[in-house]
């Protein structure tokens, strides 16, 4: 039977194993910082091609898709839509692009980037918002006196008593259970701010699945079924309010589909993605008068897609290229630490204890860490036996071990025999 | 036994543990006067809507008290037994020595969490009082970890003073440097949801290493 102390000297090993873990690296990672590329990927109406713009530290790089370099005066004719503003004040604007005739206010209108990142879907935020009036007939949107939370039933509290409006509550709950609604709502996607052109209130999943339209008209609740299968499985929905009036929201489902809901009786169309996790990526959905590119964005590349206005493929690129694991320091980490535990990671907001492990390289460490630990007691004098828990802890953990093993010290139970 | 034990720990921690609630006192009647004007100068939707947005923890002053509660608890308790080496003739009292450490940690923990439930307990006052429960259910979690925090460096403290060796002391002193810091990251609501079960554990964890320097300066003594 392990004894007691063993045990605990052992469990103060681990711990030092687990503070190693995530300094040391961090450590290294601090003195040896991977630059990150960025690209930006537009898709050209004049070349009919991909172009980007391609940034680091030093410079802004403008280039296409075929490796020709443009000066940043060449390249922005090349995006009309995107740099239109600064097309006009230079008179470059074209007047016709593919016989459509170019009017700012349109190209401005149909001008569209949404952007979903897998923090944003991972985070769950306090589950109160503000309900606009949708049709208050004033031009800006202003922020109501309550706020609501979807629970056994839809409940406004009034924000200056701190106490529920039992008249508007009751009359917002009866609205939904009319509509079949289920409570309470798993999920409420919207956007609870006052810069927008205009309110569309909040897409809502019951306890159901189903997803519900809720706003405030007149002062009057709007609930409606959408109709949006419940087996779809949306784990993200980005509402947008935009006067373009295409679609009301983006919808991120399990499988890593990726849908709008249109104006049209909530209709879905599937947008094409490519190799998206939404776990792990960004998706960038950039717009205009005539493509839509779809981007996903990976650690180490991006898929990208451009599309027509109805979401057909004309044309996919896409690049990947070696990560920091790739560089030196990616080597030499990839030997000495067998794995890494980080408490924050760009992909979530949440603090946790995420392990990214190594590959057979920390084997390397792993085996001259034992060596050394094996060496030490043999010069401690403690029998291989007694040693034997410690080792393993040692083998397992690598160079973190080894740290433990040489701040834990004393390992002789019977220090009378020494 | 324990009585007196318990009394004899109380004895010396007494006045830090009447200056730490006066502290803590302090802190709650500032984050309560903070919210109260913030009431009195911006209109109430504005302020929940911002608190919202930004996950304002406009109790953040009671994260830098805890903290301050564990180390200093720890090291009123502990910093006497080892400069007038009392802890030596109490581990050579007719009883086990892991009962009387245990004895002397859980009067310090007993101490620290009743300031942590008195924060609780007045939060949630706070908190009720002026916004809805959605907020008082992000203070609980939001504040746990921070509590805990305040466990585990106390806990830090104990080992690194019972520790004899001083080379080990400022080595365990770096682990638990490392560790306590652990409790203390992010800044919004419920920033450790998910990983509650970890630092609860991580805190237990390191309350038993406790037994570990207690071995170790019995061992030192002989």
């Amino acid at each position: 039977m392990v004894r007691y102390i063993t045990a605990i000297r052992v469990l103060l090993m681990l711990i030092i194993v687990l503070v190693s873990s995530v300094y040391l690296p961090d450590f290294f990672w601090k003195a040896n910082k991977h630059e990150n590329k960025k690209i930006n990927v537009f898709y050209s109406p004049i070349l009919k091609d991909f172009v980007f713009i391609k940034a680091d530290v030093r410079q802004t790089y403008y280039a296409d898709s075929k490796g020709k370099y443009y000066t940043r005066d060449e390249f922005e004719p090349l995006l009309p839509f995107l740099n239109f503003r600064q097309l006009m004040l230079a008179g470059k604007l074209p007047d016709v692009i593919d016989g459509v005739p170019i009017r700012p206010k349109e190209v401005s209108l149909n001008n569209i980037n949404m952007r979903v990142q897998p923090a944003i879907i991972q985070y769950k935020p306090l589950q109160l918002f503000p309900l606009f009036e949708s049709a208050s007939g004033r031009l800006r949107l202003e922020l109501p006196p309550d706020f609501f939370r979807i629970r056994s039933r839809m409940e406004f509290i009034t924000s200056i008593t701190n106490e529920i409006n039992e008249e508007k509550s009751s009359l917002f709950t009866a609205a939904l259970v009319k509509e079949g609604f289920s409570f309470p709502a798993k999920a409420i996607y919207g956007n609870p701010s006052t810069k927008k052109p205009f309110d569309e209130g909040y897409f809502v999943i019951d306890d159901k699945g189903k997803v519900f339209h809720i706003k405030m008209v007149k002062g009057r609740p709007f609930c409606k079924d959408t109709g949006i299968p419940a087996d779809l499985d949306i784990v993200y929905m980005v509402t947008t309010e935009n006067e373009l009036r295409e679609f009301y929201a983006l919808a991120v489902t399990k499988k890593n589909e990726v849908f709008i809901v249109s104006y049209d009786k909530y209709s879905l169309i599937q947008i094409p993605v490519e190799e998206y996790d939404y776990k792990e990526n960004t998706l960038l959905i950039k717009g205009d008068l005539f493509y839509r590119v779809i981007t996903v964005n990976q650690e180490n590349g991006y898929h990208s897609i451009v599309t027509n206005r109805k979401y057909q493929i004309i044309s996919r690129t896409g690049e990947s290229w070696s990560g920091s694991e790739a560089t030196n320091a990616g080597i030499i980490a990839s030997c000495l630490f067998p794995f890494t535990v980080q408490i924050e990671k760009d992909t979530t907001p949440y603090i946790d204890f995420y392990v990214q492990y190594s590959d057979f390289r920390a084997l390397f460490a792993s085996n001259i860490a034992l060596l050394f630990a094996m060496y030490y007691f043999r010069k401690k004098r403690i029998p291989i036996r007694q040693a034997a828990l410690y080792c393993t802890v040692v083998i397992l953990t690598g160079v973190y071990g080894l740290i433990a093993l040489l701040t834990v010290k004393d390992f002789d139970d019977d220090p009378g025999k020494s | 036994m324990v009585t007196a034990m318990v009394m004899k720990e109380w004895l010396k921690v007494r006045w830090i543990f009447i200056g730490l609630a006066v502290l803590h006192g302090a802190a709650l009647l500032i984050t309560y006067y903070d919210l109260l004007n913030t009431f009195k100068i911006y209109k109430a939707n504005e302020v929940v809507i911002q608190f919202i947005t930004f996950e304002v923890v406009f109790y953040s002053k009671v994260k830098y008290v805890s903290l301050l509660t564990g180390l200093g608890i720890g090291i009123f308790q502990f910093f006497p037994e080892l400069n007038q080496s009392r802890l030596k003739l109490t581990l050579h009292l007719p009883v086990k020595e892991n009962r009387l450490i245990f004895q002397m940690a859980a009067t310090g923990a007993v101490l620290i969490i009743v300031l942590s439930v008195f924060d609780t307990l007045i939060l949630s006052l706070i908190t009720l009082r002026f916004l809805p429960r959605e907020f008082f259910d992000a203070m609980v979690t939001t504040t746990l970890p921070w509590y805990l925090g305040s466990l585990c460096s106390y806990f830090w403290v104990m080992i690194v003073f019972v520790e004899p060796n001083w080379v080990k002391r400022i080595l365990m002193s770096t682990v638990g440097l490392g560790i306590v810091s652990l409790f203390f990251e992010g800044g919004g609501y419920a920033m450790y949801a998910l990983s509650m079960g970890h630092i609860v554990l991580l805190t237990l964890f390191s309350s038993v290493i406790i037994f570990l320097s207690a071995f170790n300066f019995k061992r030192g003594i002989w």
